[in-house]
């Protein structure tokens, strides 16, 4: 083998139709256009070895440390090559594509291998994580999966806590997650696009969802929004959220986010389309109504009972966190008629003495809690909880009897604020918090036509809003019975029979058993006699 | 799925209908039955709701001969481009009084039971604004809005409509039948302002896919309507007796103050219904404000109605603010409404259907769409 | 876009301005609650403008002395002028807290007020027009002036509003006590042309007591009922639930308490121009009180007493009827609502002159049917 690069002039035309600089054929003049494309990379390992009898070809392992699997690269590459190789007289001692082929095709125990022919693409490769493997007088290169970084193990996600159900959670490696639901939906139907978003992240994102229940128009407009987006990096799903969702400016989330593999495959039995982001462990599943966001998956494994009384106490907790202050205000200062006698006068001698207006108390307050609740996120978790409760018992207790506000504005206020932690969905939660301050100072002004006004306002703004083309307020608005199984209440689960209808084709997911089972009991008792 | 922006179910359509005619004139029903009629008051409703049935017939049977088309655009067809035109141009005004006087009422009431010293700028001024809002939305804000405040209204009415069963004696309505029936047809025209709306279904239906489908829907909501509208007169009759019901200005906002609820603690339940009327009133006026932005918009020749609709509130509120008092507006109110109403709710309709059965314009299922 | 944008921005401002002022919002503790009102027509003495015509009198708690405190738990100040907006506005004059009416539970009026037609028909618009109060709120009548009622120190009661009310609630149980709202006064005074029967209520010095009534007529106060014959009125015109009925049979004092009285009236006949209705009253209840050493768990017995309760209502009620036909010459027993609703073409015919009608051509009859269902614990 010689030293000579045999440049063709096919070759010359080849790389300035594709735009991409081919790997030239001397190895040594690929190592230093890597080692000068990766200046500075200190992490990306170069190994160099020669195989065969003599000893007299050259290869070049590239991978980046810390990103790929070592003990790999060591049985599947240098293992094969540099030992076994030597057992095994080579058939051929021609270079070229000869040689190529006889190490890409038979002698590199790997299981992913991929074909590449330009510096970018194997850069790329590198900074996946991959290894590449360059022989001397071949332009082409292998690319070795060999992807092995340190990573979290598979634990139950900590915002998503479930009494009942499964206890693994998403991790920060794709293939991972990609995994985790896969295990959940074992049909050849269901699909794994995945594209790399990102001029400098490339991060791979994956679009799943179960072909033939999810609508063709919804996974177009999917693709045609992932599409659209020209960012520099994705570092986590949420960018990826903010750059597709339909409405920016409203309070309420569009798409749903959750940590959970469960409640992604069962979104996807819906109908709906997930989108897993690399380096996060939050999916995202669209499209998402308002019905959906007051779902925990533990709905659906617990009896309907337990379900759908959880279910209308959710509601009627999040109704009061938006509600309860505003109401109170609008009650206090505007119409006291509405409460009896006794009522009144032991909450205007509750109020004696305090010096704001129930407005003001009630913005005190409430921002009081806000900050407590803020400072309490930051901090490490022994003290945050700490500082919680005795921030609000403290101030609270401490704020009445300095004559600040009055007890009645503390119940108040922590009514509201327990209301609204049991709102399942984080971003939902802090929308309502924002809308209650916005109807406190609606009833402030105008007492409870003020607050029947702003929740106007909020319900047209809902009922505009869309998600990927589905309403937001689907399953009450555009009355199809089949869709009111599961919302406020959940029917027992013989008879949740067919798919959302505006999701999904494909609609019966269930057939009714009930006279199934009791038969059989029948039968059992005509045994006995 | 990416739903198409224009059509409504017939569902929705119920909705709205229902909505849309039940607004303030729901408070001063029971007085005004009871002015000419006494204790028969109700008979009125009953007769005027069968008449309104079959208008609603004719208005289907109108529209079903050009579907996916409003009046708006089939007036054109049928009597001819100026002639359409200057129709539409007229509901459009008729409309707009409507909206100006529905919210002068209600701000009214509000300004006798809720606030008292807030100036009537201000109410109007911001239930107008947050119509606005609404109505920016398209039709499909429109009809999901009513549909989706129709429970949220009705239910909690309801309950607090049965708990008065306590202070009502029925034997307060009678006698019975014993009012001459020309006195009663001659209240008929005072009372054709409770079912007005039913007029709107001449623009909502044509934008449902299938105007045949409209039958079920329409004439639904008028019977629930009536129903409705005698339980009112009979509940404020039973509770007033006839005599002292024609007294009072706003009967059924008095019945509900005279309402308590055993053991829940809410005492004076007047605030709070009162609030929850402002959701009809809402509705109403959202459902009207669209129709009139529509056919500007189509006068125009405009692909888009929002932006029309914030110089109407202008107009609107101007219009709202003229009459000087309560008794002026109802004043207006009987001078414009009786003959406006039938206009548009009888009339016009009678005469477009004729018109285009006599141009031979059946069905032509080529034609439209 | 420009301009549409500008627009919505010129909008979303003006709402703004809109949330500017809070007209109507008052702080609960700047109010003032007024739990009970009296009416008084305006002594000479008072009057310091000869317009005025009215003394109102008002009881406000003292809130934070209710739960606990040395000090008085209410408080009564009046005013005098010549109307109702007029003595409210006043009040602000001597106040700092705004005072509030939707919890205003009674009102007191004098018999001099009841007893000037004038005053009483301009008081009663002023009250029902006023939005602030609510018409729920209880009316007595109080012999001699009505402010006499808040100087009352109740004994078990810390305030007397809700003490009074209370009393009034008794009337489940009692058929002494007539319950009569401010909406209802209204309604009867203008169903009956001026016709009222108001329970009467006198003040004492640590409680009040509240039996016997006032009998209005045209809106002027023509005479009372003791407190026997209020529980009649309250059998002929319908309004009793529980009550008890005291007889003597065979020398014995025996009690009968009823817990449902229904009344109904039946038109008889017509002769001679004169009109015969028959008021049928049913009730059932127990027996309370006889005498040791008698059983009277015995069905003749039981009959014989039921008899004898049966008796005492005809007795009693045709008395009453009397002395509304002849007395007061008003029909306030509920004789003409029957009459117009359920025999219509025939009060046409009497509706002119219904008074002289029912005074010289209305004869009543009253049956009377009691059943007793038990005796209590003994025989």
């Amino acid at each position: 083998m010689g030293f000579f690069s045999k440049k063709k002039s096919g070759n010359v035309k080849k790389e300035k139709e594709m735009g991409k600089l081919l790997n030239s054929r001397n190895l040594d003049e690929n190592t230093k256009r890597l080692k000068e494309r990766l200046k500075d990379c200190d992490d990306i390992v170069y190994k160099e070895f020669r195989v065969g009898e003599e000893q007299d070809l050259k290869f070049l392992l590239v991978y980046a440390d810390g990103m790929s699997s070592r003990d790999m690269l060591n049985d599947a590459v240098l293992n094969a090559l540099m030992v076994h190789a030597r057992e095994v007289p080579p058939e051929a001692k021609e270079p070229g594509e000869e040689l190529y082929r006889l190490v890409r095709y038979g002698g590199l125990p790997a299981s992913e291998l991929a074909d590449k022919d330009n510096l970018e693409d194997a850069i790329l490769a590198i900074l996946i994580g991959d290894a590449v493997l360059f022989i001397d007088t071949t332009e082409k290169c292998i690319v070795i999966g060999a992807k092995g970084w340190p990573m979290r193990g598979v634990s139950e996600p900590n915002t998503e806590a479930l009494i009942r159900g499964p206890r693994d959670g998403f991790t920060e490696t794709f293939r991972t997650n990609t995994a985790l639901v896969r295990r959940r939906i074992r049909d050849s139907r269901l699909k794994l696009k995945q594209l790399r978003v990102g001029k400098r992240s490339f991060t791979d994102i994956g679009i799943m969802y179960i072909e033939d229940i999810a609508s063709p128009e919804l996974l177009e407009e999917v693709f045609r929004r992932i599409d659209t987006i020209d960012i520099d990096a994705i570092i986590e799903s949420g960018y990826i959220e903010q750059l597709i969702e339909d409405n920016y400016m409203s309070p309420f989330p569009q798409i749903s986010v959750t940590e959970r593999p469960d409640e992604v495959a069962a979104s996807l039995y819906e109908g709906r389309v997930a989108i897993l982001v690399d380096n996060s462990p939050f999916a995202l599943i669209v499209p998402t109504t308002l019905n959906s966001l007051f779902q925990s998956p533990e709905d659906y494994y617990d009896r309907w009972y337990v379900a759908s009384i959880l279910r209308f106490i959710r509601y009627m907790a999040s109704i009061l966190s938006l509600v309860l202050p505003a109401s109170y205000i609008a009650v206090t200062s505007f119409h006291p008629g509405i409460l009896p006698a006794k009522l009144v006068i032991s909450m205007a001698a509750a109020r004696q003495g305090i010096p704001f207006p129930v407005l003001i108390e009630a913005f005190i307050m409430e921002v009081t809690f806000e900050l407590l609740r803020e400072a309490g996120l930051r901090l490490p978790v022994p003290i945050g909880s700490a500082i919680g409760i005795v921030g609000g018992i403290v101030i609270g207790s401490a704020a009445v009897e300095a004559g600040i506000v009055s007890p009645i504005m503390v119940i108040i206020v922590a009514i509201t604020a327990i209301s609204s932690f049991s709102i399942p969905n984080y971003s939902l939660a802090v929308g309502f918090r924002m809308l209650r301050f916005l109807l406190m100072i609606f009833a402030g002004t105008m007492g409870l036509y003020g607050i029947m006004l702003g929740v106007l306002l909020i319900l047209s703004h809902l009922v505009k809003l869309k998600s990927f083309g589905i309403p937001y307020m689907s399953p009450y608005v555009s009355f199809v019975g089949s869709d009111f199984k599961d919302t406020i209440i959940r029917v027992p689960a013989f008879l949740m029979a067919k798919r959302p209808v505006l999701l999904a084709r494909d609609k019966i997911r269930l057939k009714n058993n009930r006279n199934l089972i009791n038969r059989l009991e029948q039968e059992g008792s005509d045994d006995k006699k | 799925m990416i739903r198409n922006n224009d059509t409504i179910s017939p569902y929705q359509l119920a909705m709205i209908t229902i909505m849309t005619i039940i607004s303030v004139e729901v408070f001063s029903l029971a007085a005004e039955a009871a002015d000419e009629l006494g204790t028969d008051g109700w008979l009125v409703i009953v007769i005027l709701g069968i008449i309104n049935i079959f208008a609603a017939l004719v208005i289907i049977r109108l529209n079903s001969i050009f579907p996916g088309k409003t009046i708006a655009e089939y007036s054109q067809i049928i009597i001819g481009k100026i002639p359409g035109k200057v129709l539409t141009g007229l509901f459009a005004v008729y409309l707009i009084i409507v909206i100006a006087y529905v919210t002068r009422v209600f701000t009214e009431v509000v300004k006798m039971f809720l606030l008292f010293r807030t100036p009537t700028e201000v109410i109007m001024l911001s239930l107008i604004l947050v119509c606005t809002y609404a109505v920016r939305g398209g039709i499909e804000c429109v009809a999901r809005v009513n549909e989706l405040i129709f429970p949220i209204l009705f239910i909690p009415f309801f309950i607090v409509l049965v708990f008065g069963f306590p202070i009502m004696d029925f034997s307060n309505l009678r006698p019975i039948l014993q009012t001459p029936p020309d006195k009663i047809l001659a209240s008929i025209p005072r009372m054709i302002f409770s079912f007005g709306g039913i007029e709107l279904a001449l623009y909502y239906i044509g934008f449902m896919k299938e105007p045949g489908k409209a039958y079920k829907p329409l004439i639904i909501s008028v019977i629930f309507i009536l129903l409705f509208f005698v339980m009112i007169t009979v509940f404020c009759l039973a509770a007033f007796g006839a005599k002292a019901v024609t007294r009072i200005i706003w009967p059924l906002a008095a019945y509900i103050r005279t309402v308590s609820l055993p053991g829940v603690f809410l005492e004076r339940l007047d605030g709070v219904i009162l609030s929850l009327w402002v959701l009809t009133v809402f509705t109403t006026i959202v459902s009207v404000l669209f129709i009139v932005s529509y056919s500007i918009s189509k006068a125009a020749g405009t692909k888009e109605q929002k932006q029309f609709v914030l110089p109407l509130v202008i107009v609107i509120y101007y219009l709202a603010l003229q009459p000087e008092s309560l008794a002026e507006l109802y004043e207006w109110g009987s001078l414009i409404f009786p003959y406006a109403v039938a206009a548009f709710m009888y009339v016009v309709p009678a005469a477009l259907l004729l018109t285009a059965k006599l141009r031979k314009m059946e069905v032509k299922r080529n034609e439209s769409n | 876009m420009r301009a549409i944008k500008s627009l919505k921005a010129a909008a979303v401002l003006l709402c703004v301005l809109l949330l500017a002022g809070c007209w109507d919002k008052i702080e609960i503790e700047d109010r003032l609650f007024v739990l009970s009102i009296g009416v008084d027509s305006a002594e000479a003495a008072e009057q310091q403008v000869s317009e005025d015509k009215y003394t109102l009198s008002f009881v406000s708690p003292v809130v934070d002395q209710i739960k606990e405190g040395p000090g008085p738990a209410f408080h009564t100040y009046k005013t005098v002028d010549n109307s109702i907006i007029m003595s409210v506005s006043q009040l602000l004059e001597r106040f700092s807290k705004k005072q509030f009416f939707g919890h205003t539970r009674n009102i007191f009026f004098g018999e001099d007020i009841l007893k000037d037609e004038k005053l009483l028909k301009e008081i009663l618009d002023g009250i029902s027009r006023f939005h602030e109060f609510h018409n729920s709120m209880y009316a007595y009548f109080v012999p001699g002036r009505a402010e006499e009622v808040f100087k009352v120190k109740p004994m078990y009661d810390k305030l007397l509003a809700p003490y009074i009310a209370g009393i009034i609630e008794n009337s489940d149980y009692t058929s002494k006590i007539i319950k009569l709202t401010l909406s209802e006064m209204i309604i009867m005074l203008e169903n009956q042309e001026g016709g009222l029967v108001i329970p009467k209520l006198d003040p004492g010095k640590e409680e009040v007591k509240i039996n016997g009534a006032g009998v209005l007529k045209n809106y002027k106060l023509i005479g009372y009922l003791g407190d026997q014959e209020t529980s009649v009125y309250n059998w002929l015109t319908n309004k009793v639930r529980g009550g008890d009925i005291a007889i003597e049979h065979n020398n014995i004092s025996t009690v009968f308490r009823h817990f449902t009285f229904d009344r109904k009236i039946e038109l008889s006949k017509v002769e001679n121009g004169n009109i015969y209705l028959n008021y049928k009253m049913e009730t059932e209840g127990s027996i309370e009180e006889y005498m040791i050493g008698k059983e009277i768990m015995d069905n003749a017995l039981l009959k014989e007493i039921s008899r004898e309760v049966e008796k005492r209502i005809e007795d009693e009620s045709e008395k009453l009827i009397k002395k509304f036909q002849q007395e007061f010459k008003t029909d306030l027993i509920g004789a003409r609502d029957y009459l117009s609703k359920y025999q219509p073409k025939l009060y046409k015919t009497i509706e002119k002159d219904y008074e002289k009608f029912f005074t010289d051509s209305m004869v009543i009859e009253v049956t009377a049917n009691v059943n007793i269902r038990r005796v209590g614990l003994i025989k």
